[in-house]
């Protein structure tokens, strides 16, 4: 055996045609891998029952029931009340005897992507009524995407339903909003602008590919193995940067504010006579960490957990904790929609078990704030 | 550096680049051979660990040297030693265990180190090598890059004609675009069907595992078993792709070792398809050795179908001992042989009972071609089992699926291989007659640029989202 070098050489035209073939080749593969995904996980991200509120940002039409889906999840029913809270409870005034809960904060007390029978509102009314001894509504006035200085106003609708209790829903998504609040700053603490925003490649390169189904699915089925995604962040770091160790100066000035909003909303509701308690969510990335007690350099899963529940005593503000039953969680992988990051409603029900026990414990809704234990 | 990676492809592609500089015949044999060199490097950079290899490379030498065909007496002795040091080094588990070295060292392609080793000595002393070797051309053949790690053999006349060629012409474009184009391939089968593969074998051992009952064992049983030699043909073939692919770049043609395997008709033809270079080694220096001695000694013609049956059971017996140290490999070799002996027998006979006109009539049926089809494939899916496995896992899987399951899931393999490798057939004699301008499509430049570039899309894709190695290469351990 000896080595002949192949007869003949390529036609001129082959060597404009051949490389124009790889091209189409690549387009014609992303075009079909694209096309595929959008028929097998299709998406409709729209609420058609959306409405841009000059106050609020954005409010709900009264009485509106429309179909939503994430590419990760199922199609699900988002109806609203005769307020345009979600849910099918009524906003009038609340029946004799029945205590109310109001939940404020963004997509997480909304339940985004969660269906509203999984939702803490449906799945905790029961079990809440037992150990409160009277019938629990819950009037959910999370709005999506809503800036936390929005609570602010939202607090005056909030005090109108006469509400037993608040609870404020925190993720580390309600801080990095907290970089549009630049106004709200105390004068020592410096522009936010000045500080350059950390977001990591793996964000940089996601924003990028966003629009691409494929890239999104891709990352769902690989997420789905917890290693990945810690490698992932040892790699290209929190992609919300709220686990940072030291925590940056841009980190603590989203603290500072998210702080000092929490105290404006304690102070208006104490005077209401209304407890609050504060439930903070983490990240997936930070379940992760805790619960697989990874040790990775610079990072640490404590820190949003440890500055809510700094900011809920300050206030007198009940601070609710998760940790140890989100490391204690048996299907810890179905928690969270895996690109996405909002909980899914395996979350939900874990919660529900949640507040069942710590109101067990503690008994009532209108007793005075207290934090319960420390992770 | 021993699997196909990025890693591995960069380093050739910086050897060929210095290897293809000059033409000079001197320049070509030192790129070779210092490239050579790093690779091995680049296992250990302990030199302890390289002595006993050394050692094991010099001892061949000294052995090719004394197998001068005068000195008959030295050729035997020296064929014992080279093969008693190999088994030694490889620490066969029948040898006591404080009779191996205790320090670690490595032994990365010392079986194809010894089978180059032993085709030198042998055909030196039958006549068949009658130039005298150097040590450089004994060091480029025995541990050069592109075939160290797991082949394919070369006759070391064929591999030194293209090294030492002053004429060796460099590759000519479609020449380089055939070699990528085998690189692609090659990279596809170990980066994404292999670990494809691998991952659903995992699995399917997993969920064996679990205590469910048996019935709920069968499809893991079929996935568990079926799936591997599809994992093991990705993650062999690909690799020598990938070697073939470079050594063309290199204007050199390795020779091939897998033809379509899975498409053989009777466990001899598999044989002939998977591993060829090491089947005809041990064709030309074990089974026709023998069967002549045999015949020589024994000159009955009655007696030489049973000769030819008893040479192919010791040459594939010997072949699953290659592949392991342990009695497992014992047991697949016995598998191997037997099912290679039992094929031989079975042909014999029935040319005898039915004539050779009508069994060949027969053997041409296409649902008899199915079924021997699949039979072959389920042969070799039952006998790799002790190849993947210990025996205390051989027990675990079979105690999990019990005995009747085990026949069902034998059949089903055997039904459904038989099924799906005639649709696979047929698809492919569907796709090779579109025809343009006298040539099938698939054999066209257009097309082959547009499959290979899809399968290189597919693969950054997987190797760079999946964040994961491709498997191990298997071989590399042999």
């Amino acid at each position: 055996m000896t080595f002949e070098p192949t007869k003949g050489s390529l036609p001129r035209k082959d060597l404009l045609l051949l490389p124009l073939i790889s091209l189409l080749t690549v387009l014609l593969m992303i075009g079909a891998a694209e096309f595929t995904t959008r028929k097998i996980w299709p998406e409709k991200m729209r609420d058609d029952c959306f409405s841009v509120d000059p106050v609020l940002g954005n409010r709900f039409a009264p009485n509106c029931s429309t179909m939503r889906k994430n590419a990760e999840g199922p199609w699900i029913r988002y109806e609203y009340n005769e307020c345009g809270y979600r849910g099918t409870t009524s906003c009038g005034p609340k029946p004799q005897g029945t205590l109310r809960i109001v939940l404020m904060g963004s997509s997480a007390a909304f339940g985004l992507d969660v269906p509203y029978d999984q939702h803490i509102a449906v799945r905790a009314a029961p079990g809440l009524a037992e150990v409160l001894g009277h019938p629990i509504e819950f009037q959910n006035l999370g709005g999506v995407g809503r800036d936390w200085s929005k609570n602010e106003m939202v607090l005056d609708e909030v005090l109108s339903l006469k509400p037993d209790a608040i609870f404020y829903f925190v993720m580390p998504f309600d801080l990095i909003r907290m970089d549009r609040l630049e106004s709200e700053l105390p004068q020592d603490a410096g522009p936010v602008s000045s500080v350059k925003l950390n977001v990591g490649t793996w964000v940089k390169v996601r924003h990028l590919l966003a629009n691409s189904r494929v890239v999104y699915m891709i990352q769902h089925f690989l997420l789905a193995d917890e290693s990945f995604l810690l490698r992932a962040v040892q790699n290209y770091g929190d992609p919300l940067d709220v686990s940072r160790q030291p925590t940056p100066p841009l980190g603590e000035k989203r603290f500072a504010l998210l702080d000092m909003i929490v105290g404006k909303l304690a102070d208006r509701a104490r005077e209401a006579h209304v407890p609050c308690f504060m439930i903070a969510v983490p990240n997936r990335a930070e379940v992760v960490m805790i619960r697989s007690n990874a040790q990775i350099p610079h990072m640490d899963p404590y820190i949003f957990p440890q500055q809510m529940q700094a900011t809920a005593q300050r206030h007198g503000v009940a601070y609710i904790d998760l940790l140890p039953y989100l490391k204690n969680a048996p299907n810890a992988a179905d928690l969270y929609y895996r690109v996405d990051g909002h909980p899914t409603g395996t979350f939900h029900e874990l919660l529900t078990r949640i507040l069942v026990d710590y109101f067990r414990e503690w008994g009532s809704l209108s007793a005075p704030a207290r934090s319960s234990g420390e992770h | 550096m021993g699997n196909p990676s990025l890693q591995f492809l960069a380093f050739s592609l910086i050897t060929v680049i210095f290897y293809q500089l000059f033409r000079s015949v001197r320049w070509r044999q030192f790129v070779l051979l210092a490239s050579s060199c790093y690779f091995l490097i680049s296992f250990t950079h302990d030199f302890r660990f390289f002595l006993p290899l050394m050692a094991f490379l010099g001892l061949g030498y000294a052995g090719l040297r004394l197998a001068q065909p005068t000195r008959s007496w030295s050729f035997p002795i020296t064929l014992i030693l080279v093969i008693l040091c190999f088994i030694w080094l490889k620490k066969y588990t029948f040898l006591p265990h404080h009779f191996f070295l205790s320090f670690p060292y490595l032994t990365v392609g010392l079986s194809y180190i010894l089978f180059r080793t032993l085709h030198m000595i042998i055909d030196t002393h039958n006549g068949l090598l009658k130039e005298k070797v150097s040590p450089l051309q004994y060091a480029l053949y025995t541990i050069n890059f592109t075939t160290l790690v797991s082949g394919p053999i070369q006759r070391f006349q064929d591999f030194t004609a293209m090294v030492e060629s002053p004429s060796c012409p460099r590759p000519s474009w479609p020449d380089i675009g055939i070699a990528i184009e085998r690189i692609i391939i090659g990279f596809f089968k170990t980066n994404v069907a292999a670990l494809a593969f691998s991952v659903i074998h995992a699995n399917a051992i997993i969920q064996l595992s679990q205590a469910d009952p048996r019935t709920q064992h069968t499809l893991p049983a079929i996935l568990a078993f079926a799936s591997y030699p599809f994992f093991l043909y990705c993650n062999f073939s690909g690799y020598i792709d990938v070697v073939i692919g470079i050594a063309r770049l290199l204007s050199i043609a390795l020779p091939e070792n897998f033809s379509r395997p899975f498409s053989s008709e009777s466990f001899i033809e598999f044989w002939s398809r998977w591993h060829i270079t090491l089947s005809e080694w041990l064709k030309t220096y074990v089974y026709n050795p023998l069967v002549m001695n045999l015949m020589r000694r024994f000159p009955a013609p009655q007696l030489e179908p049973a000769w030819a049956v008893f040479s192919f059971f010791v040459t594939f017996f010997l072949i699953g001992i290659w592949h392991g140290q342990t009695s497992a490999f014992v047991f697949f070799g016995f598998l191997q042989g037997l099912g290679v002996s039992m094929n031989k027998l079975y042909q014999i006979l029935m040319a005898r009972w039915f004539g050779k006109k009508k069994y060949r009539a027969l053997a041409s049926n296409s649902f008899y071609v199915a079924f021997s089809r699949g039979l072959t494939f389920s042969w070799f899916v039952f006998s790799l089992i002790w190849f993947w496995s210990d025996w205390p896992q051989v027990k675990t899987i079979f105690s999990a699926i019990g005995p009747r399951e085990a026949i069902a899931v034998w059949l089903i393999i055997w039904v459904g291989a038989a099924v799906a490798l005639a649709r696979w057939e047929a698809l492919r004699s569907a796709a090779l007659s579109i025809q343009i301008g006298g040539v099938s499509l698939l054999y066209s430049r257009y097309w082959r640029t547009a499959w290979a570039t899809g399968l290189l899309v597919i693969t950054l894709g997987v190797v760079m989202l999946s964040n994961r190695p491709a498997p191990e290469m298997v071989y590399k351990t042999f």
